[in-house]
């Protein structure tokens, strides 16, 4: 019902006279109209991921994330439509694309696949969000380009454009965010002489426990008191470097990049177990990070070469990802389980090695393909007195051709079919007990031990039909294929960030379905529509479901089992980016994802809502340009509908509606650029609660107004 | 320009429109119907301070004597399994390693669509004096979950209900003043009615910013004196908040009676 009314919008816009009017210059199929909230930039950005010419593609450049950032990168991105993100508070946050999270969204930075236990709903991604340049997102299945996680997409974050020769260049941003007294610094140098270059940027934020507009919140009949309005322990803090060097010749491109990120992010001390009033009493230091908490690091390494060769070039990228994951909490398993660990509840540290080759070759105008080999290699080591996964081995390799054909100018099919081999290795776990003295009891089987090996071909087929300069239409299908990941098979304890016992079935079977996309483009000058709709079949879904029997470990509910069923997703995304006038935009978009587990009728968890956003922006031409430059005001409302489609044990969610203000200026003083970011978020300090947050299970209202301030100075 | 902006008006109205229907949510535990009842506890159920919050789920219980729950389970599904944990709160839920080794664990399997059980909770005669937490939790045979019950149980132990003593000679005051990285010094005694064996003497604080910090712990080990002497001294740490820092002595005796003792140290610069 919703998704028609939108469309009865959308059609109110396609049908007045003013849009019927328009008859400007066409758009090129590679035009991409990319918008945050409300301030439209329509540009010519041509993906190089080929099967983008017939998914949804979206491309953010550095302004608009700067001017709409949110607490983390992906909380940025979600006001595309279609994207979204399970949060843990503020600082941890993961991608979810049309529905689909975890192992099913692929985050590439420069190439690499970025592996941090993306299986955890409260594993945020380790990203530094100061040093995203360019993002592109494209939503549907990727897997035949990108392996066995792309069911639900890709976002890839492109390395920043290299200015010309013997350029240097130096960058500082000082953010302040009120509503959890956010104190960011992010500095950036670069230097290019003679085709080599050299880039850095370190990173510092510190925030405190942030606010919400509620006093109390209720928990399975009990209220509980927010003193002082913030909830406690939610504070952290956040150091990153990186550093990327290369050289750009006639004969191809070669780049080094290096990067750190570290963070501590404290969870809410009633979110591990049951929330008592006493806990939650305000120490007036909103900063102290106490138990629970989680420290992460992540060092990557990562190599790209491009080589051009006549008609044809070849990339090559190689990385290496460290991903250290401690999860700390005075053992709550009540003298039940091993504390010599002290209070380091979960530690994974994860080794990735990743090799991605492409041999690209553009034959004529009408013949092009990507033929490509990808390897990805990981050891994991755990230790912790909670066992959740073991310590394990995984190869996974695949290689793949895609190849696009133009039988017309504006005709375009495209067709792509990967092998895939995985092997996944780890030993029968056992966890030794102890008693209240310290003293060792016995040792307990937690896992078996797991030799498994996948072999698995997939492909996508496609079309994207220029019908004539205004409208376009593409369309999209692929078989969906996921080996299932260790957590899936090998879980058996209380996850300490979900505080729940999830327990994996080692038989589990990959994950497999068909995914149908479709897209509906019309173009002008003035108006830019874009609908895309897309219906997902999977014969085996693999989920947490919760089941009947409860944890034999102490003070843990019941246990929750990973299980493959058949689901099906459907959903659409619309988006309108109209220029009224000269300086003057209105962005409308819309989102809707339905999902049915065919076992139960029930919906899948974490499923986002309905949703629709309506902005309007002012970019004034004024005529002092020295002092005003690439000003803009922004000004939206984005309303959630009530999310009734839920999970077993999953709480319905009542609708919410958010108000956003956001403005930038740029000021020339000689050679200097100072650029102010403004935003109120939340404006009407609405009480909302969102069935995306981990802290939902609580009832915990969602994060009050904020006013954020960035300035950027370069020179 | 007036058609846009009636245009612009006509979305912002869809947004109320939206933004005005299904306020009405039903709880998730509406569809099973799936419920605890506690009908009889074997003490009367009444209110009492735990952890300074006043509670009115509490149970006050005596080691030796066993608790006896009557209990009724109902859903609109078969039931599956319930749960009693009992565990124990000494610390308030900072979950630290406890000294007792009493606690219960117990899932039993149901049918039907509702269960009368009585159970027989054996507490032992050497159950340690302090706050437990009791949670009865139910499942149906679809995995919904049932809004969970809790008790918070007070037990004195039969045998043994008296703190001991902390007197102390060391601060010579319970108001002192410190520079950072000077020594406070701590001597004095502790006293039982019947044994310290096993317990303990703790030294914890927390500074002018909220922060908590152990300072000292110490074990009763070995035997089943009455008497216990300490002297031990703690560096004021540089990085301690200045201003006001409250110290707290606690000592456990045998079966963990507790008592307190509270000096408040200025730290100065």
């Amino acid at each position: 019902m919703r998704i028609i009314i939108a469309l009865c919008i959308a059609t109110i816009l396609l049908n007045h006279p003013v849009c019927r009017a328009q008859n400007e210059a066409m758009h090129q199929a590679s035009k991409d109209s990319t918008s945050l909230e409300a301030v439209t930039v329509t540009e010519t950005y041509l993906s190089r991921t080929p099967i983008a010419q017939t998914l949804g593609l979206q491309y953010i450049k550095r302004e608009n994330l700067l001017l709409h950032q949110g607490n983390t990168f992906m909380n940025t991105l979600e006001k595309l439509p279609g994207i979204s993100t399970i949060n843990t508070g503020v600082g941890i946050s993961k991608p979810v694309i049309r529905g689909m999270s975890l192992n099913r969204v692929i985050v590439n930075e420069y190439g690499i696949k970025q592996e941090g236990q993306q299986w955890g709903l409260d594993h945020g991604l380790e990203l530094d969000q100061y040093n995203v340049d360019r993002v592109e997102v494209i939503k549907g299945p990727v897997s035949v380009l990108y392996g066995s996680d792309g069911l639900g997409g890709v976002v890839n974050i492109l390395p920043a454009y290299i200015p010309g020769n013997d350029t240097f260049q130096t960058e500082l941003i000082n953010t302040y965010k009120s509503n959890n007294d956010l104190l960011g610094w992010s500095g950036k140098v670069l230097y290019n002489k003679n085709g080599y270059y050299i880039t850095a940027r370190a990173t510092y934020q510190d925030y405190a426990s942030y606010k919400v507009p509620a006093e109390s919140f209720s928990y399975n009949g009990y209220t509980l008191p927010i003193y002082n309005k913030r909830l406690k322990n939610t504070g952290g803090k956040e150091f990153n470097f990186s550093l990327r060097t290369g050289l750009r010749k006639k004969w191809g491109t070669t780049s080094f990049y290096l990067s750190h990120f570290q963070q501590k992010a404290g969870f809410f001390v009633g979110a591990f177990g049951v929330p008592r009033a006493y806990q939650l009493n305000d120490n007036g230091d909103y900063r102290h990070l106490g138990l629970p908490y989680q420290q992460i690091g992540h060092t990557k390494l990562i190599a790209n070469t491009t080589i051009f060769l006549n008609k044809a070039r070849i990339e090559a990228d190689l990385g290496f990802q460290l991903n250290n994951r401690r999860e700390l909490s005075p053992p709550h398993a009540h003298g039940y389980g091993p504390a010599t660990q002290g209070n380091e509840a979960l530690a994974l540290t994860l080794y990735t090695l990743s090799g991605n080759i492409r041999y690209v070759y553009n034959a004529n105008e009408r013949w092009s393909s990507t033929s490509g080999l990808s390897i990805l290699q990981q050891q994991n080591i755990r230790d912790g007195y909670e066992f959740l996964i073991p310590s394990f081995n995984s190869l996974q390799a695949g290689l793949y051709n895609f190849t696009e054909y133009r039988p017309l100018k504006n005709l375009l099919f495209n067709a792509g079919i990967r092998m895939d081999y995985g092997r996944q290795k780890a030993m029968a776990s056992f966890i030794t007990s102890y008693d209240s003295s310290g003293a060792a009891t016995g040792q307990t089987n937690r896992s078996t031990a797991i030799d498994r090996t996948y072999y698995k071909v997939s492909g996508s087929a496609g079309t994207a039909w220029q019908l004539n300069p205004r409208q376009k239409i593409t369309f999209n299908l692929g078989s969906a294929y996921r080996m299932p990941v260790m957590a899936e098979l090998t879980a058996n304890g209380v996850h300490h960030g979900t505080f729940r016992h999830e327990m994996g079935d080692s038989s589990i079977k990959a994950e497999q379905g068909y995914m149908a996309d479709a897209g509906f483009n019309f173009n002008t000058k003035q108006l830019t529509i874009q609908f895309t709709p897309f219906v997902n079949y999977f014969s085996n879904y693999i989920y947490l479901s919760p089941s009947a029997r409860f944890s034999p470990l102490p003070d843990a509910g019941q246990i929750y089992r990973y299980m493959g069923a058949k689901a099906l997703f459907a959903g659409a995304e619309l988006h309108t980016d109209w220029h009224i006038k000269e300086g003057w935009n209105n962005t409308f978009s819309a989102e809707y994802v339905w999902n049915k587990n065919l076992e139960n009728s029930l919906g899948l968890p974490f499923t986002p809502p309905f949703s629709i956003l309506e902005a309007i922006s002012w970019q004034p031409r004024l005529k002092q340009q020295q002092l005003f430059e690439a000003t803009t005001f922004s000004l939206s409302g984005q309303y959630f509908a009530a999310q009734k489609r839920v999970d077993r044990n999953e709480a319905p969610t009542p609708g919410y509606f958010l108000l956003n203000f956001s403005a930038a200026n740029t000021f020339h003083i000689s050679e200097h650029r100072i650029t102010l970011f403004i935003q109120l978020r939340n404006i009407t300090n609405a009480v909302y609660m969102n069935n995306m947050s981990r802290y939902r299970v609580l009832n915990l209202p969602e994060q009050g107004f904020n006013l954020q301030l960035m300035l950027r100075w370069a020179w | 320009m007036k058609t846009k902006i009636t245009i612009i008006a006509a979305i912002l109205l869809g947004i109320l429109f939206f933004s005005s229907c299904d306020k009405k949510i039903r709880a998730p535990s509406d569809s099973t119907d799936l419920r605890i009842e506690v009908l009889a506890t074997s003490v009367p159920v009444s209110s009492a301070e735990v952890c300074g919050t006043l509670y009115d789920n509490v149970l006050q219980l005596t080691s030796g004597i066993p608790l006896n729950l009557k209990l009724q389970f109902t859903g609109a599904n078969n039931l599956a399994q319930y749960k009693i944990d009992i565990h124990s709160n000494f610390d308030c839920h900072a979950h630290e390693r406890p000294l007792s080794e009493w606690r219960l664990l117990r899932i039993g399997d149901l049918s039907g669509t509702t269960a009368l059980i009585t159970e027989t909770i054996p507490l032992p005669a050497d159950a340690f004096s302090g706050n437990y937490h009791c949670i009865i939790r139910l499942i149906d045979e679809q995995g919904n979950e049932a809004p969970f019950k809790e008790f918070n149980l007070v037990v004195r132990n039969m045998e043994d209900s008296e703190a001991p003593v902390i007197s102390y000679i060391l601060p010579a005051s319970d108001s002192v003043a410190l520079q950072k990285s000077a020594e406070l010094q701590f001597k004095g005694t502790v006293t039982d009615n019947l044994s310290l064996k096993n317990g303990k003497l703790e030294l914890t604080y927390t500074d002018a910013n909220g922060n908590d910090y152990t300072a000292l712990n110490e074990l009763f080990t070995g035997n089943d004196s009455t008497t216990h002497h300490f002297e031990r001294s703690y560096t004021i740490p540089a990085y301690a908040a200045p201003g006001l820092a409250i110290f707290k002595l606690n000592a456990y005796d045998q079966f963990n009676n507790q008592s307190e003792k509270l000096i408040k140290v200025y730290i100065l610069e």
